[in-house]
């Protein structure tokens, strides 16, 4: 096997391992393909397009109403998994910086502890309070896509707005003085107390246009959407 | 309902009304139409999506991987044959117009 058609083989195995489970049987497919293909390049171009198209459909399009089950259940497990996985990460931090409060020798790092624990509860508040709303299975298309249009609003108020500025800002001050407040009880680590706060905002930075990006999306979804329920009112069809 | 598709729809639905009741492989459809797997795969999964297109696993061998296969369903054929037969009207219209003037 040459080490293009290795190539594929192994994207294609990536993908069909990280497909979510909707496309299971697409990934496999696309895989399964690879083998008849004579060329190498054009099986790595297969492999390629293959996986893109797994990734797009992790983020399902809205073409018409018939999309709209299909979007919503999508946007249900997507939100599930951040609802846990965020939940799960801001418990860790409150532990670890309530047990740090209890190790740090100087005032200004217990500060940055109490920050710290009361940013992470902040968020833990805010992942709960924007866990996926269930959108009955049963109701009739156009009330589902009401339903699911105001479940987008709702995440992408969630990636904008105040409510993500008041998220990033209240993140900032506790680590702030941890850093500080290290670096004044042994002045020796100043240079990696630094560095660790560089890397903290960088993280921060990173986080904005990857949350705008998040709210753009779902601002997309919203549009396309209203696009589809309008053609649908054109057509007079708007069925179950 | 009006939807969106890709302009490489109908290639792919004129390559499947050529023998509508033949299953067809992924890469055959690719190879005969030209259209590119990132292109091919989102069209198959919308058309079965709506209940256009079936699809199945061939029988496996020994030896080798079942491949997936992909056949219209009736209401798939009826709907490629009005995709096939408007694009062809709409192709065909300006060359009538034409031998008209």
């Amino acid at each position: 096997m040459t080490p293009i058609r290795k190539l594929a083989v192994m994207i294609s195995n990536a993908a069909v391992r990280f497909a979510p489970p909707a496309s299971q049987d697409w990934a496999e497919a696309i895989s399964r393909e690879l083998p008849s293909i004579k060329s190498d390049w054009a099986a790595l171009l297969w492999a390629l397009g293959g996986t893109r198209v797994l990734f797009a459909r992790r983020s399902a399009r809205i073409a018409s109403l018939a999309d709209v089950r299909p979007a919503a259940s999508a946007l249900e497990r997507e939100v599930r998994i951040r609802t846990v996985s965020g939940s799960i990460v801001t418990v860790v931090l409150m532990l670890a910086f309530g047990r740090f409060f209890f190790m740090t020798p100087t005032p200004m790092q217990r500060a940055g502890c109490v920050l710290m624990v009361v940013a992470a509860l902040f968020l833990l508040v805010q992942v709960v309070a924007w866990r996926s709303a269930s959108i009955p299975k049963n109701i009739d298309l156009p009330t589902h896509a009401r339903r699911f249009r105001i479940e987008l609003e709702r995440q992408r108020d969630f990636f904008s707005g105040p409510w993500l500025w008041s998220r990033l800002i209240l993140m900032l001050p506790g680590y702030v003085l941890l850093c500080v407040g290290g670096a004044e009880a042994l002045p020796a680590t100043l240079y990696q107390q630094t560095i660790l706060l560089a890397i903290y905002v960088a993280a921060l930075i990173i986080a904005i246009p990857r949350s705008l990006g998040m709210a753009r999306k779902y601002a997309r979804q919203i549009a396309e959407l209203d696009t589809a329920y309008r053609e649908s009112q054109n057509s007079g069809v708007a069925g179950n | 309902m009006k939807m969106r598709w890709p302009p490489q729809l109908v290639l792919l639905l004129a390559e499947f009304t050529g023998r509508p009741q033949d299953w067809k492989y992924g890469y055959e459809i690719s190879r005969n139409t030209g259209i590119k797997s990132g292109t091919l795969y989102p069209i198959l999964m919308r058309l079965a999506d709506r209940g256009l297109l079936e699809t199945s696993w061939e029988p496996a061998e020994p030896g080798k991987p079942p491949r997936h296969l992909y056949k219209l369903t009736g209401d798939g054929v009826r709907f490629a044959r009005e995709q096939v037969s408007s694009t062809r009207n709409a192709v065909l219209r300006p060359e009538l117009r034409e031998v008209k003037s």
